[in-house]
């Protein structure tokens, strides 16, 4: 059997088998799953408040990372898992126990943007077969709450959805963001199984567009070979289905990854034109980022130029959650959100206690005026701006406790997580390792922290000689 | 240390300006898998200028680590009859709360030693067995 065949076989059983799937709600475990959480990502992410109604997702795309993470994770239970809504709606009003009340009061008392979507599509078909997720909309709807989706799949093409969201559109509460890395209706068809077409993903975001809602068109994974062909046709769909952002990140490969996953990894290269894509991901990323292997900026800079000129010519935002070029976030947040936004100015309130917020304003300032600005941990983690960093209840979340002796895990904080691989250079998580170079520590202040400070790039002079703008 | 970055950042832009023109000149009218090959071989990470500055510490939990070294086993076990404290694993350190309690205890003067090396609780002889 060829690859292809292989891959697309198991893909759509994979799809197939979840189709319909109901959730056993008998099972004790039935509504286990944990969620909201904080993102691990917190360090550089705009909106650490991440949320997934379901423990997995019912699409078959071949380059999903939450696949990576998942089927790497000893723990992982196949078997569906759900939030509890009643759970939900408890933590929303500030009920429910200690740990609900922990999340009220550092996200939902403070009308934190709640970003649902991060490993599982909110929309797949197993909302389409149970539903949940209706409820929690209803109950984040009549509160006006603000929220960022970030899908790709079915349930919201039918018109219950449809009516729920046009209905309350007046709030505009809500923003949208739509995956589409594969341009073309055709290869889509190769990588990402299961899923409605790209060609169907526009019209919903018109539809969406056109009820009022902020929309974004996010090209995430981009890979490159792939979503390079065809890209300056969907972005000029995209802008007229009344996008008002576009977002990207590049695709990634995991050195450990499974051979399932290895598999599809295969794949994708062929599709690209690459010969041993893991080679290529080998040569071509920087080994101080470890082992999930991201390539670097000089392989990435031509399709950030496109992207970043294209947004700035037609008044867009543009967001790059990849840790090369973040600084060229035009609104700090890599998701694509407003930094300024009258129509309703909760979808403002994200974190600017992070470094993608600060390596902006850097940016800005160099090309403004040629000054160097410095990083201090304890401006840019900032406890009064984001005091979830502070709250011991979600430390034990946190991927790194597994590692941890108990002594290390008592009082663990996000703001301890942060401080560690802040003062670690060796760790792929310290800025200056996860950034490339674009920060360098410079000095240790009073506190034993190091400082980082802005390293203008090269890409920086020869994109103003072009005539560029990178003050704003 | 601030020459130093200075002159690998300027050294490290006009290197980085050479590779992307070369790549440039070399993709045009190749097709998308003779382009990968040459991303493979001309656009390798520029490596980053490393850090000789002072060093800040690793990690919170190092400073608040101390070490005790015993004169021998027997005073562990004689000292674990009254703290539980777990002295094989490195960084671990369960009950500290009672190591914390007798601090305070003896901060507010309530636990003292007199000249013959006997603890005294509460102005009540303990003898060398502290009761917490």
């Amino acid at each position: 059997m060829s690859l292809k065949d292989d891959i697309i076989r198991e893909s759509k059983t994979f799809v197939r088998q979840n189709r319909g799937l109901i959730l056993n709600k008998d099972s004790k475990t039935a509504f286990s799953y944990h969620s909201p959480r904080v993102t691990s990502e917190f360090m550089d992410c705009a909106q650490p408040f991440v949320f997934d109604h379901y423990s997995h997702c019912s699409l078959g795309c071949s380059y999903c990372f939450a696949y990576s993470m998942k089927t790497n994770n000893p723990s992982f239970n196949k078997q569906l898992h759900a939030v509890d809504p009643k759970k939900f709606k408890q933590a929303l009003l500030g009920k429910g126990g200690k740990e609900q009340k922990a999340m009220y009061n550092s996200f939902f008392k403070r009308r934190f943007i709640m970003h649902w979507g991060g490993m599982a599509d909110p929309f797949c078909n197993f909302e389409l077969a149970n539903g949940i997720g209706y409820k929690i909309i209803e109950a984040l709807a009549r509160e006006a709450y603000p929220t960022i989706f970030c899908f790709k799949g079915s349930a919201i093409y039918t018109k219950k959805y449809s009516n729920l969201f046009e209905k309350n559109s007046h709030n505009k509460n809500f923003v949208f963001q739509v995956s589409i890395p594969i341009p073309s209706d055709k290869m889509a068809k190769e990588i990402e199984i299961g899923t409605p077409l790209p060609s169907k993903r526009i019209r919903m975001l018109k539809r969406l567009s056109d009820m009022g809602y902020y929309t974004i068109l996010r090209l995430r994974p981009f890979i490159i070979g792939l979503t390079d062909q065809g890209l300056d046709e969907l972005l000029d769909k995209a802008r007229e289905a009344g996008i008002k952002a576009i977002s990207t990140e590049f695709f990634t490969i995991d050195s450990r990854a499974t051979t399932g996953q290895k598999k599809r990894y295969k794949w994708i290269g062929k599709l690209a034109g690459v010969d041993n894509i893991n080679e290529y991901y080998q040569v071509l990323s920087p080994k101080e980022r470890g082992g999930y292997l991201r390539l670097n900026r000089l392989v990435k800079e031509r399709y950030i130029k496109k992207l970043f000129t294209y947004c700035q010519k037609h008044n867009l935002i543009f967001g790059c959650g990849d840790p090369d070029f973040k600084e060229l976030n035009t609104s700090g947040n890599c998701c694509g959100p407003p930094s300024v936004y009258e129509d309703n100015p909760e979808l403002t309130n994200w974190s600017k206690a992070q470094v993608a917020w600060f390596l902006r304003k850097a940016r800005i300032r160099y090309n403004k005026n040629g000054g160097i600005n410095r990083f201090h941990f304890d401006k840019v983690y900032n406890t009064e701006e984001s005091p979830f960093l502070i709250e011991e209840q979600f430390g034990q979340d946190h991927v790194g406790v597994v590692n941890k002796t108990a002594s290390e895990r008592y009082g663990l904080t996000y703001l301890s997580v942060a401080k560690d691989c802040w003062n670690n250079l060796k760790s792929p998580g310290n800025p200056r390792n996860y950034f490339n170079g674009k920060l360098l520590p410079v000095n240790i202040d009073n506190e034993g922290n190091y400082v980082f400070k802005y390293v203008p790039s090269d890409y920086e002079t020869r994109w103003k000689k072009e005539g560029i703008d990178l003050s704003k | 240390m601030k020459e130093i970055t200075n002159l690998i950042s300027n050294s490290k832009g006009s290197y980085e300006e050479s590779k992307i023109k070369r790549f440039k000149q070399l993709i045009k009218g190749k097709s998308e898998k003779e382009i990968r090959k040459i991303e493979q071989s001309l656009l390798k990470p520029i490596p980053i200028p490393k850090y000789r500055g002072p060093t800040a510490q690793k990690s919170d939990i190092e400073k608040r680590t101390i070490e005790i070294t015993f004169p021998s086993e027997t005073y562990i076990k004689r000292f674990a009859q009254f703290i539980k404290i777990n002295t094989y694993i490195k960084c671990n350190t369960y009950d500290t709360e009672k190591l914390i309690e007798l601090l305070r205890l003896m901060e507010e003067g309530r636990i003292r030693w007199n000249k013959t090396q006997r603890c005294y609780f509460f102005k009540e002889r303990v003898g060398r067995r502290i009761r917490l």
